[in-house]
């Protein structure tokens, strides 16, 4: 398996795993007070927004308590839930499937299998979402080859399918992990005891796969609830879409404060809710003491497999891909102007660059704070860094807008804070990974540097930082492809004039213009290929 | 003069005392082996020491500057402590050379790594990077790095246990001899006491987070301040006793008391200070004997049905059932 690498950051968005692994012998030193610079730097600028925006929502008229309680308020919470609920369990069932696929039979071309499944994570939701419109519908792809004109592929539907797509490789990727840390004799003895395939599966890697199913689920619940692109596409009135078109389109913005704080506490209890129902001893980190010995499949259930992962591959890779060419070739067929925007690709690049470097910079003083100084100022230091990984995006921008409009005019608008917003709101990403990188190094490294005559900085320079250098670099990559695909803060903190595709992509396909549309996605995925690869290359000589 | 000097240093851990009351005074240009039981806090004592770790309360002083203190919390960079750890935390990502010259100032790097090289022996591996290393050369190579900087004192901690056995006395050996041709003062911190015996010009030995008994490893062996130190550093025969005024009646026979004790006691006497003399119309014999060899030990019993142990060397080589008769070189007598 090569595809272990982009998880790093998102296995466990909480952190809670690592957390209660990291009970290690105090050390006594207080950490030197610019190790925390950063961090604060980093975070204050968006959570100090949030919490303004609550102070707002509390502090506001009746007109705000009768947004609140309003029947659309109720309606909103129906659609958005069951949106939540459809995606997660669709999700779940695939990526589940898909991993146990992967991991324990005896398919050939597992590894590529296994690229190709996880392929839709460079995908943005809203390129999905873009391709299905752009195939179906009386205008569409399918109506232009065919002649047969299928319904528009918009709605609850749409975006359940959209969505479903864009987050079954995060359950894939997490199982995935969880399958290959299970003990393969517990499965051997069930089926010593007589056990077949399904039912070792159902009894016994089931039970075990909960804890990683519990965190996935909370990933692709919080993924769909936060999720603008997709939805506002398929005109779903989901909250976020609400949330928008509240935003943009009327001078009063507390209706919009208001929903977004009501979006912020259904995220935060999704995330406390998951924490509170998870036992800590349920999580296991004992290694398989051999290699798991994959199960030979019978001919039909192997026939089904190839056939199961050959759809999802179609639905989520092949579709979404040939529709964008499709529309290109059409689009210039017909003399429309699908030139590449160039300056959306430079914004696009410098602004994912940008986030990258400095959420990977921010994230060295995090991790040694999270795993050289555990104790509790540092333990809420990381909470918060996966809490804001957690919020909303559209209600982190709406919350920095009107809070740097009020407060911080010089920077409303501005590049470096569209750059800090992006860093705050992906350093989990960088986090996690640097974190892993860093538990990996012996504690004494730093210390020998120490004795010799360095003082902490010099001592993080020299020993620590080269050390966890790799790790940097694929949380850096992490960053820079989430940061490219990133869709609502872009639209709302860009300074004007400045586009990215992600941009590009959806202001085109909002306005049906779906050959522009189709080429700067089209760009943008080749763009974000390049450091899925390069994870995928890591990855694969971490592994040997 | 002295290098270190510990006073009354506590430290705590949530609920349980690495140190209480810690003293320790480390004269210039010697080797202390710290030796105790695993928890003793002899690991604390070195941290506290280097600065890793902060004392609940005491003073250290290292030179003339005391480093920690009240109101004084000297950095760990700034104390020019030396230290050798157990896994030796070579950096893996700098050759040899790039080691050894990393707490050595630009102007005299190359010099200076070549002087330490040569005294640990490894010129020839400079260019090395740590992996490609022996666990000894590594160990070398720690104890250079930790030299480089001409340190007020190195520290090292536990630094033969990752050794295999016949390794781990070569290095020990050679550890010494090192610290001996650089002229360093050197605190060894170890749970072996025939390591600490070995190495150290003074060994302390720690209990329960303070030191209960310094001197040189002889003295300390041949009259250790406890029957828990004796039999912590070696075999040891403890019986008991009745002082009375100039003598001490045991059932191995009535022994010159110059002490003050008087009435019950604990006499304890090593393997070694026990001779059996052969004799066919003997009141003891010969239970057991393991041969090692270089010396033999015998289990002796005697017409009370009292067993004591014996430490001869090859020869006689005496047989279970052999009689015997016993003569005591030495013993000691702890009040109790």
């Amino acid at each position: 398996m090569t595809v272990q690498a982009p998880i790093e950051g998102h296995n466990d968005p909480l952190g809670a795993e690592e957390m209660a692994t990291t009970a290690r012998r105090p050390r006594a030193r207080r950490p030197p007070w610019w190790l925390w610079a950063a961090p604060v730097l980093i975070l204050i600028p968006v959570l100090v927004p949030v919490a303004a925006l609550f102070l707002r929502v509390l502090g506001a008229t009746e007109s705000a308590w009768a947004t609140l309680f309003s029947i659309r308020t109720a309606e909103l919470l129906v659609r958005s839930s069951l949106l939540v609920v459809l995606v997660t369990t669709t999700s779940l069932i695939v990526g589940v499937a898909a991993s146990w696929i992967l991991v324990r039979s005896n398919l050939r071309w597992k590894s590529v299998w296994g690229v190709l499944v996880a392929m839709p994570l460079v995908i943005p939701s809203y390129v999905i979402a873009l391709s299905y419109l752009a195939a179906s519908g009386p205008r569409g792809l399918i109506a232009d080859l065919t002649g047969v004109g299928l319904p528009v592929a918009s709605g609850l539907g749409g975006a359940w399918v959209a969505l479903t797509l864009s987050t079954y490789p995060y359950v894939f990727l997490i199982t995935a992990a969880a399958l290959r840390r299970i003990d393969p004799s517990l499965e051997e003895a069930a089926a010593g005891l007589g056990a077949h395939t399904w039912r070792a599966f159902r009894t016994v890697a089931l039970p075990q796969l909960r804890p990683s199913m519990g965190a996935a689920a909370l990933l692709v619940g919080l993924y769909t609830l936060s999720d603008f692109g997709a939805v506002s596409l398929m005109r779903f009135d989901a909250f976020t879409r609400v949330i928008y078109a509240q935003y943009s389109g009327r001078l009063d913005r507390t209706p919009a404060a208001v929903l977004s704080v009501v979006l912020i506490l259904i995220a935060l209890a999704l995330i406390f809710g998951e924490e509170r129902t998870r036992g800590r001893s349920a999580y296991y980190t004992q290694r398989p003491s051999r290699p798991l010995q994959p199960r030979t499949l019978r001919p039909g259930a192997r026939a089904g497999a190839i056939t199961f992962l050959g759809v999802i591959v179609i639905l989520g890779v092949v579709v979404p891909v040939s529709v964008l060419v499709a529309w290109v070739v059409r689009g210039a067929s017909l003399g429309m102007a699908v030139s590449v925007d160039w300056g959306a690709v430079g914004g696009s690049l410098v602004a994912s660059a940008l986030a990258a470097v400095v959420a990977s910079a921010a994230a060295i003083p995090i991790a040694v704070l999270a795993v050289r100084y555990t104790n509790r100022a540092t333990r809420w230091l990381e909470r918060s860094v996966y809490v804001t990984f957690s919020l909303p995006h559209i209600t982190v921008a709406l919350a920095v807008v009107f809070f740097s409009v009020n407060f911080l005019e010089p920077l409303y608008q501005s590049l470096a804070l569209l750059v800090v917003v992006y860093a705050a709101i992906f350093l989990a990403q960088a986090t996690g990974s640097a974190r892993a990188a860093l538990l990996q190094v012996n504690p004494n490294l730093e210390e020998a540097a120490r004795s010799l005559g360095k003082g902490p900085l010099a001592a993080l320079r020299d020993v620590t930082v080269p050390l966890i250098w790799k790790g940097l670099l694929a949380g850096g990559a992490l960053v820079f492809l989430t940061t490219m695909k990133e869709l609502p803060v872009t639209l709302i903190l860009r300074p004007t004039g400045f586009s990215t595709l992600a941009v590009r992509v959806w202001s085109a396909a909002d306005e049906l213009f779906y050959a522009r549309a189709a080429a700067s996605a089209l760009v943008l995925l080749l763009v974000a290929a390049v450091p899925m690869y390069f994870l995928v290359i890591r990855n694969r000589e971490y592994v040997s | 003069m002295t290098a270190i000097h510990c006073h009354n240093v506590s430290r705590a851990f949530d609920d349980v005392v690495a140190l209480r009351d810690f003293d320790l005074e480390v004269p210039v240009g010697t080797i202390v082996s710290l030796v105790g039981p695993s928890g003793s806090g002899k690991t604390t004592a070195l941290r506290v020491i280097a600065g890793f770790d902060m004392p609940d309360a005491g003073t250290v002083v290292i030179g003339d500057r005391t480093v920690v203190g009240p109101g004084v919390n000297i950095a760990p960079e700034q104390r020019r402590v030396g230290m050798v750890f157990q896994d030796y935390a070579l950096f893996p990502h700098m050759t040899v050379t790039g080691n050894v010259g990393y707490g050595v100032d630009n102007g005299q790097r190359a010099e200076r790594v070549r002087e330490v090289l040569d005294l640990v022996g490894l010129a020839e591996m400079a260019d090395r990077m740590p992996h490609e290393l022996s666990g000894g050369e590594q160990q070398r190579v720690a104890l250079a790095r930790a030299l480089a900087p001409e340190p007020h004192v190195v520290l090292l901690d536990e630094p033969f246990s990752n050794l295999d056995a016949p390794q781990r006395e070569k290095m020990r050996r050679d550890v010494r001899i090192i610290l001996k041709n650089a002229g360093a003062t050197a605190v060894f911190v170890t749970h072996d006491q025939s390591e600490a015996l070995v190495v150290g010009d003074i060994v302390a030995v720690m209990r329960e987070g303070r030191v209960v008994q310094t001197g040189p490893p002889h003295v300390v062996y041949a009259a250790p301040s406890s029957p828990w130190v004796a039999s912590f550093l070696g075999d040891s025969v403890l019986i008991e006793g009745v002082a009375s005024t100039g003598q001490v009646e045991t059932f191995l026979g009535v022994f010159p008391h110059r002490g003050r004790e008087e009435g019950p006691v604990d006499v304890m006497i090593r393997p070694e200070w026990i001779h059996p003399y052969p004799d066919d119309g003997g009141d003891a014999f010969v239970v057991d004997r393991e041969f090692y060899g270089h010396d033999q030990m015998l289990l002796i019993e005697l017409p009370g049905g009292q067993r004591v142990q014996s430490r001869i060397g090859p020869r006689p080589l005496l047989d279970p059932g052999d009689r015997v008769n016993l003569g005591v070189d030495e013993f000691v007598v702890f009040g109790k």
